[in-house]
């Protein structure tokens, strides 16, 4: 078991495993190996139900927003934490009190009985559910093309650069936009500081 | 550069901001991560901002809670500190535009997740445990209350730290670029960075690999390596490309949940992906 995430890469379930290895080692004084091949199961299991969690997560989401719009910030928060207690927490819980009470392949068997498509579909989903923050993002920072985001793409997923030195041809980039624009502003100015007219026109295009 | 003098009442909401973002991690939804908690630690501030403008307030949180949001913990912190600075700035003298605080923060949240994630978790984290190990071999008691004490207070310490750095720093660099009147100008170099970081944010976190392969004739035809042969990672940006045309023409990200999570359970059944 990976037990290191780097940037958000998650492997395996490390936390529950442990947790169950630890807890029937201590208590009910079986040997280490039985405890780490019992726990090792129930963390595949709680892994394999993840999708599940992560589709619950996304789907409430929306709700939680809601109370924004009814601008009640005390729900908001109170949202928030629920959220965490009940389906962040208590979910894995309940995994490992089943597979406990139950045995873990009673569990397993349970879920066998759900369509191996439906699990599938909901990982897979899991992965491309995060396309919709990142859009909303692009929304908030559009600047009528696309090339940008490009350009980060192509840099992470062909040249294969890490994030930081992306970010530092980025910062190269924006630098270089941003002295081109000072040198177009000065211009601007010593234009019409030059001409009759007043420059009073300029920048109002950035406040919309 | 000068101490930074806090008035009182912004001493009260910076503090309680910075003391919101410890619950940093308490809210994962798989397509905004952590947003919902950042917005969660800006209330306090626009509470005191926005008290004559629920409204406006309304639209802030919603920009906060409602787009992508992913760091490590600490990282977190640093990038709400300066996100509250710029929504200061916004607040009382409106420069600021929204695309340049969702600029810094897409650009930044990248970066300070990689440095975080080896700093804490590799490093400080295994010197923590190291030391709790060290004391439960003695078969002491207090090894895990030790481990919680050292590995917690270092993070939560830096969280409260960078956050009220990201701040104070923030708010003078946004107070001298006011002056200077280059406000306008830096917004748009940060939303190129934004926008290129953004563009790796979506190879590095949208993964979909289609595992169609037909078979004519005993010759196998595996999508995925045809795809793959004409652009790897295309179907990742050819989606993000979708879900933002779809956005622009206003449809709801409620409405695009459920085509994505209905889509990909439907693709599964065609054992498609």
């Amino acid at each position: 078991m990976g037990i290191s995430p780097i940037g958000g890469v998650v492997s395996s379930n490390y936390r529950v495993a442990t947790t169950v290895g630890v807890g029937l080692v201590i208590f009910t004084g079986i040997n280490l190996e039985a405890g780490v091949a019992i726990a090792t199961t129930i963390g595949a299991l709680v892994n394999s139900l993840q999708a599940l969690q992560k589709a619950i997560l996304a789907s409430i989401h929306p709700f939680i927003i809601r109370f924004i719009d009814r601008g009640d910030y005390r729900g908001y928060k109170i949202a928030i934490w629920l959220q965490y207690i009940f389906v962040s927490s208590a979910f894995n819980a309940l995994i490992v009190f089943l597979a406990m009470a139950l045995g873990a392949e009673t569990v397993q068997l349970f879920l066998d009985k759900v369509p191996a498509f439906v699990m599938t579909g909901l990982g897979v989903a899991g992965n491309v559910l995060v396309v919709i923050g990142l859009a909303l993002t692009t929304q908030a920072i559009w600047m009528k093309n696309a090339f940008y985001v490009l350009m980060g793409f192509v840099l992470h997923r062909y040249i294969g650069l890490a994030i930081l030195p992306i970010a530092a041809v980025g910062i190269i980039v924006a630098v270089l936009t941003f002295t081109r624009d000072m040198e177009l502003k000065t211009l601007k100015e010593s234009f019409a500081t030059a001409g009759a007219s007043s420059g009073s026109k300029e920048g109002d295009d950035f406040y919309g | 550069m000068a101490k930074y003098q806090f008035t009182p009442e912004e001493k009260k909401y910076v503090t309680k901001g910075a003391l919101l973002t410890f619950w940093s991690m308490i809210s994962n939804a798989q397509q905004v991560m952590q947003a919902k908690s950042f917005a969660m630690s800006m209330i306090p501030a626009l509470k005191v901002w926005y008290k004559d403008d629920p409204e406006r307030m309304k639209e802030i949180m919603l920009m906060h809670a409602d787009t992508f949001f992913n760091s490590h913990s600490v990282g977190h912190s640093l990038i709400a500190g300066i996100a509250l600075a710029m929504e200061k700035e916004r607040a009382e003298k409106g420069q600021v535009t929204t695309e340049a605080i969702q600029s810094i923060k897409a650009s930044l949240m990248g970066p300070t997740a990689g440095i975080g994630d080896s700093f804490y978790y590799n490093v400080v984290r295994v010197i923590a445990a190291g030391i709790g190990i060290g004391l439960a071999v003695n078969g002491s008691l207090l090894a895990p209350l030790v481990f919680i004490l050292i590995y917690g207070g270092i993070v939560w310490g830096s969280k409260y730290y960078f956050y009220i750095a990201g701040y104070t720093n923030g708010v003078s660099l946004v107070d001298k670029a006011y002056q200077l009147g280059i406000i306008p100008l830096l917004s748009r170099s940060a939303s190129v960075l934004g926008g290129i970081m953004v563009g790796a944010l979506v190879s590095s976190y949208v993964k979909l690999n289609i595992k169609f392969a037909p078979t004519f004739g005993g010759a196998v035809v595996d999508m995925q390596a045809v795809l793959d042969s004409i652009a790897p990672g295309l179907l990742a940006f050819v989606i993000w490309w979708l879900t933002f045309k779809q956005l622009q023409k206003g449809m709801k990200p409620m409405t695009l949940i459920w085509i994505i999570m209905g889509g990909c359970i439907l693709l599964a059944a065609l054992k498609i992906v």
